[in-house]
């Protein structure tokens, strides 16, 4: 049960997009509070990544429209042509409060793990770059990678990558967190200690949109869990009730599949 | 008569060398602004817009397709046909054998470069390039802190085999009085009848000046490409 | 110079052929080098150097026959035996002589300015007046030039008579080399150049054309040994040959007959002078 006291971090409503005639997501509406950390699920083609690139505008939704702390992008919808954001300055400035962590890290390759960390703080929200320094060396010191500040990213493995990725989003003080399938492009020895560094950040009460395969994640550390088919919302409500109790038959495959 | 004579190819080849400011001059002019131009051009076939990429296309073709003396030549002796652009502003300039070979190998050198600037530019993995959006760059601030900094560095090969290229380019100028290493050759052979040890001479010195090239060049390669060498190599220098 | 040589004996080597058969004096000339020797309109080769070796053989009574040759195979194919001798306004320079012999000239070299005609130079001195550069009048003469010309751009075709004149007696000047005379000539109605030196038969020539309108020869018609002399080019054994050409060449010279020829096609008395 939530309680409607503060205003939601992202408020999703009617959102659909569609890429040429395929519309790969229907009617979308999600609400994550404050705090909530929601797993996204579904299956690849479902919309989940979709749905969570519309968070931060990387896809510009066709219709409906996305709020981040109750400021509404703006945004330019029409039926014969692709849709567009119109205000380049309230853009970024949403795109630094919830930032993204990438499948494939996307680290900038020609700048160490250090640079990488204070390049959008000092760049893009011109903050001390002594101050960002030494946030920057707090963060890597505490996703455990702090000796690697001066290596670049092709010297670090696929896990130290991802954690420095995390680290880099956490340095813009964001106040909500986008994970793509953070844990898709790794090993498998490698999952684990990016998922300590995630369950973490939930611990400390963050606002976090997890797009995941990851079940034991969805189920132990999310507050909710959302469930996508063929872009439509097909689940949505506490890991307790739809893994014990799931209404769509399709979930229930979902889950025995990804069970082992 | 020998047929190699060290101390005329000696004499010679210090003659020859009063040529080289010349020839560097010509390079050095071309290549600066060729580059300001070839961004302009590369900017266009990437702009996503129609009439300005149609534009660029059509120049690079025209310009890569023709041969370098045919340009020099229109350049110098075509547009000197025209008295109205002898009684324009720009006269003073065409006037100049000096400014007609700096524009031919400019226009160009440009053409070249804006296709080997644009394949850098697309050789920036995107995934880096989002990352960059997502954190909230764009515009020019992307461009500076992002792109221009891979591309630049993943250009570098083709763009060193370009400045060769100029810096022999340079030599077609004598076609036009130009006096610059060939130039030079070309007279000191009128005078002696000896091509041999001069024209030796003179491939030795553009050896020399393109060996520099690819070393200073080599050496900026080197420093760009910290991250792709082992860890340990990163952080001391061996240059 | 050895190239050539080597060039030679190998055109030698495999072009043993005899000349002639019969007593016919085999003549060759390049067949483009306007009015000196050229194709007409329909293809009989004419010019100065044509009619010369026409009037040449019937002074030495032989049947000649005038062949077309290109220039960069002129000497070693003479050496070669593929004729017996050259008319192709071939300047005589020590270089040529270590390979062929030359008869004594029958025509100079004769070089001019052209400029533009409302340019400065326009009115040098002596206009239209020979003037050979190694005689005493000629010191006075350049060097009123030399004052004038001095910081002008002076365009020449590289590696010819008219490129040494500047430098050994224009220092002057601002000498810029070209690989064509229409080059130079190009640049001069362009406004690029000041003046030009080149082989007065061969600028008055260029002169009629219509892109020349405004350009006219001025100051002196030069000679002398700087622009050199023109002579028959013939194989060194032949000295038979040699004696009899330069018979018949002194009596042209000394009847007018050169003289009436030259100005027939170049407009301008080029007969050596002593």
């Amino acid at each position: 049960m939530t309680i409607q006291t503060c205003i939601p971090a992202v408020e999703i409503a009617r959102l659909e997009k569609s890429y040429g005639s395929l519309k790969v997501l229907h009617d979308i509406s999600l609400k994550a509070e404050q705090g909530e950390v929601i797993s996204i699920l579904g299956a690849s083609g479902s919309g989940k990544s979709t749905l969570l690139r519309c968070v931060n505008m990387l896809e510009v939704p066709n219709a409906g429209s996305v709020s981040i702390f109750g400021e509404e992008y703006k945004l330019e919808q029409r039926v014969d042509q692709a849709a567009r954001v119109t205000d380049r300055h309230q853009l970024q400035r949403l795109r630094s409060q919830a930032t993204m962590v990438f499948q494939s890290f996307n680290l900038w390759s020609h700048l160490t793990i250090l640079e990488n960390l204070i390049e959008a703080p000092v760049h893009v929200q011109h903050r001390n770059r002594k101050v960002c320094i030494a946030e920057a060396e707090a963060l890597l010191e505490r996703v455990g990678i702090a000796d690697k500040r001066n290596a670049y990213p092709s010297h670090l493995s696929g896990g130290q990558q991802q954690r420095a990725a995390i680290a880099r989003a956490l340095a813009m003080h964001p106040r909500i967190m986008l994970f793509d399938e953070p844990t898709s492009a790794l090993d498998p020895e490698l999952v684990a200690e990016v998922l300590k560094v995630m369950k973490d950040l939930a611990a400390e009460g963050r606002t976090m949109l997890v797009v995941t395969h990851e079940m034991s994640f969805a189920r132990n550390v999310s507050s909710r869990v959302v469930f996508l088919h063929k872009g439509y919302i097909e689940e949505d409500g506490t890991p307790a009730e739809v893994f014990s109790h799931p209404r769509s038959e399709r979930f229930r495959q979902f889950i025995s599949k990804h069970a082992h | 008569m020998n047929i190699f004579d060290v101390s005329f190819f000696a004499e010679n080849f210090v003659a020859l060398c009063r040529g080289i400011p010349l020839t560097l001059q010509l390079t050095l002019l071309s290549v600066t602004s060729g580059a300001v131009f070839a961004i302009v051009l590369a900017s266009f076939r990437l702009s996503g817009n129609q009439v300005l990429d149609g534009l660029a296309r059509g120049y690079i073709f025209v310009f890569r397709g023709t041969p370098l003396l045919v340009q020099l030549y229109i350049i110098y002796y075509g547009l000197s046909q025209f008295p109205e652009l002898r009684k324009s502003f720009a006269w003073p300039f065409l006037r100049e054998a000096y400014w007609c070979a700096s524009l031919a190998l400019c226009l160009n050198t440009a053409a070249y470069s804006a296709e080997i600037i644009r394949g850098g530019v697309i050789a920036v993995p995107l995934g880096q390039i989002e990352a960059a959006k997502a954190y909230g760059m764009g515009g020019l601030t992307l461009l500076r802190r992002i792109i221009a900094p891979q591309a630049f560095r993943l250009m570098l090969p083709a763009y060193s085999n370009e400045l060769i290229l100029v810096v022999k380019s340079t030599a077609l100028a004598s076609t036009i009085t130009m006096m610059e290493v060939t130039g030079i050759a070309a007279k000191l052979i009128s005078a002696t009848y000896r091509p041999v040890e001069i024209f030796i001479a003179a491939g030795a010195i553009y050896l020399l000046l393109n060996f520099s090239i690819t070393r200073l060049l080599r050496l900026l390669e080197y420093r760009l490409s910290r991250d792709r060498r082992p860890h340990q190599a990163a952080t001391g220098e061996h240059a | 110079m050895k190239l050539t040589l080597i060039l030679s004996a190998a055109v030698l080597a495999v072009s043993l052929q005899p000349a002639n058969a019969a007593d016919k004096l085999r003549i060759a000339t390049e067949g483009a080098y306007a009015p000196w020797n050229f194709s007409g309109p329909n293809g009989t080769l004419e010019g100065f150097e044509i009619d010369l070796a026409n009037d040449l053989c019937k002074r030495m009574n032989k049947e000649c026959e005038i062949v077309a040759q290109n220039w960069d195979g002129i000497i070693p194919s003479l050496t070669a035996g593929k004729y017996d001798a050259i008319m192709a306004g071939m300047s005589i320079t020590p270089k040529r002589e270590e390979v062929i012999a030359f008869s004594k000239p029958y025509a100079a070299a004769i070089n001019s300015f052209a400029v533009l005609g409302d340019g400065d130079l326009a009115n040098l001195p002596m206009a239209g007046k020979p003037l050979s550069v190694d005689s005493e009048a000629a010191k006075p003469v350049l060097e009123q030039i030399v004052k004038l010309i001095e910081g002008k751009a002076v365009g020449v075709q590289g590696s010819t008579t008219a490129s040494s004149f500047v430098e050994q007696y224009l220092k002057g000047a601002d000498a810029r080399e070209y690989k064509t005379t229409e080059e130079h000539n190009l640049d001069l109605v362009a406004g690029r150049l000041d003046a030009v030196v080149a082989n007065a038969t061969v600028l008055s020539a260029a002169l009629e054309k219509e892109d020349m309108a405004g350009v006219k020869l001025s100051g002196p018609l030069f000679s002398g040994k700087v622009f050199g002399m023109i002579g028959i080019g013939l194989r060194k054994e032949d000295t038979a040959l040699k004696a009899d050409f330069d018979k018949a060449i002194e009596a042209a010279r000394t009847d007018g007959t050169i003289k009436t020829l030259s100005e027939k096609w170049f407009r301008l008395d080029v007969s050596p002078q002593d």
